[in-house]
């Protein structure tokens, strides 16, 4: 189903959608910020709006770093523990929630494959496998997080028109929690030539996601 | 290192490629460094907006029901029961309260000296001594915080909208001293405190605790050692050895930017 102009416009002014769950629908409407916020006075249903607005990509995020389903879920209950008991650690003035929220499942998944000791290869998707593993779609809400679903097309976009040797640094750092200097010894290439690939992928992604990342 | 050796770190950071020693000079550098943080938080978001490219996959519901629950059982209050005896209260000040900065004070603080028989209380007494002494102390720096020409002051909310707690904070900057005073609070059990929080971007400090009264506690607080611009202030529930975080406010504001 192909959300209606009206929905994308409200959309894009800045209100997410959320799955379609048992959180409370007044507290679908509001934004990130202000759902922290509530959180901050022990708002149960702030709470349940923010897993069911982001449990499945903290969950996604996770399992793209640990590749086992058990693990991803331990850490994915492992951060909204967390976020429950401090949620004094989102500080708006420092950024937008989603990229805080991302970094830190993000840093705690790649923590826990390295105290495992776990170096995991991590196949770099081709662009035709990226294309087949896009989901089918929401059939609860086929308009689920329209405004997020925008911003995962200009990534992937953006993804797929940068050089592969950029593609795959970028990839290794990020989802494989390499340092630079481990990346270099994996691919068995120079340093430097890891940084400026790293360097130039980074800038070549920035400009390609310039009209998406509009201030919060 | 300089502004544009940071810039050309700072990519590798956000996607958390540096090493430990790149990471350490970049970390210093943006504490200080407007445009560099800027930069940064832009790496970090271009970064973060790589986890957008996974394929979605449905958390199971068992994750869904998992994480509300050990919500629902990190939400329990500590059990309050009423304290069997109260050695101390709280010094009459309702004559210095109605200075002009506190007249929308509502708290009435009482001071009682408790005497018991001699051959028991002798101790106690001494003890009782010393302790409205550090009581009168306490109203002294109250005072000086109220009567600062700077002070400001902010209502506090519980946590639970059915709660009657009540608190406001005062502070002034000159003299970075802040008092809170609060009333209606729930009796605490036996070793429980009320712990004070004061939220900077960066740190969460505590600022002191305090037991109540009647439902009356205060607190008179040093800002000295508070680095950065507060931007929140709470009460939570705690042991009274005091917590290094706190698990949940109790009672919170957030100042306003």
């Amino acid at each position: 189903m192909v959300p209606n102009r009206q929905l994308l416009n409200e959309l894009k002014s800045g209100l997410a959608r959320v799955n379609v769950s048992s959180s409370d629908p007044e507290y679908r409407q509001l934004g990130d910020e202000e759902l922290m916020r509530r959180l901050q006075y022990r708002d149960k249903r702030a709470f349940e709006a923010i897993f069911d607005r982001y449990g499945d990509l903290v969950y996604s995020t996770a399992l793209r770093v640990l590749r086992d389903a058990h693990l991803a879920q331990d850490i994915s209950q492992e951060i909204f523990a967390r976020l429950w008991r401090k949620p004094v650690s989102y500080v708006a003035e420092r950024g937008r929630f989603l990229t805080w929220l991302i970094s830190v499942t993000r840093n705690r998944a790649v923590d826990e494959v390295r105290s495992r000791g776990r170096r995991q290869r991590h196949e770099t998707a081709s662009p035709e496998e990226q294309q087949r593993e896009l989901p089918a779609g929401n059939a609860n809400d086929p308009a689920l997080n329209a405004q997020l679903a925008e911003e995962a097309g200009a990534i992937r976009a953006a993804l797929a028109g940068l050089p592969g040797e950029q593609r795959e640094v970028i990839d290794l750092a990020y989802f494989g929690g390499l340092t630079q200097q481990e990346i270099s010894q994996r691919l068995d290439q120079p340093l430097g030539t890891v940084k400026t690939r790293i360097r130039l992928g980074m800038q070549k992604l920035r400009a390609a996601l310039a009209p998406e990342m509009r201030p919060e | 290192m300089d502004c544009e050796q940071i810039r050309e770190l700072l990519d590798a950071y956000a996607l958390g490629a540096a090493d430990a020693r790149e990471a350490a000079a970049i970390e210093e550098h943006v504490a200080d460094c407007v445009r560099c943080w800027s930069s940064l938080e832009e790496a970090q978001r271009v970064a973060a907006s790589l986890a957008l490219s996974t394929v979605l996959q449905k958390a199971p519901q068992s994750l869904r029901s998992r994480v509300l629950a050990e919500a629902e059982r990190r939400q329990q209050p500590a059990l309050p029961s009423f304290p069997g005896r109260l050695r101390w209260l709280w010094p009459a000040a309702t004559g210095a309260l109605a200075a002009g900065a506190v007249a929308a004070a509502t708290f009435a603080l009482v001071l009682q000296a408790e005497v018991n028989d001699l051959r028991d209380d002798r101790d106690r007494l001494a003890s009782d001594t010393q302790n409205a002494g550090a009581v009168l102390e306490e109203q002294r720096q109250l005072m000086a915080v109220l009567a600062a020409p700077d002070a400001r002051q902010i209502n506090l909310q519980p946590a639970d909208p059915g709660s009657e707690a009540l608190a406001v904070y005062y502070w002034s900057s000159s003299t970075r001293t802040g008092a809170l005073l609060s009333s209606n609070l729930p009796p605490l059990s036996q070793g429980r405190v009320y712990q004070v929080w004061l939220l900077t971007g960066d740190e969460v400090y505590d600022v002191g605790s305090f037991e109540s009264w009647n439902g009356v506690g205060q607190l008179s607080m040093d800002m000295q050692g508070v680095s950065g611009r507060p931007v929140g202030i709470g009460v939570s529930i705690e042991d009274a050895e005091g917590a290094e975080e706190p698990r949940e406010m109790f009672l919170f504001a957030e100042f306003p930017r």
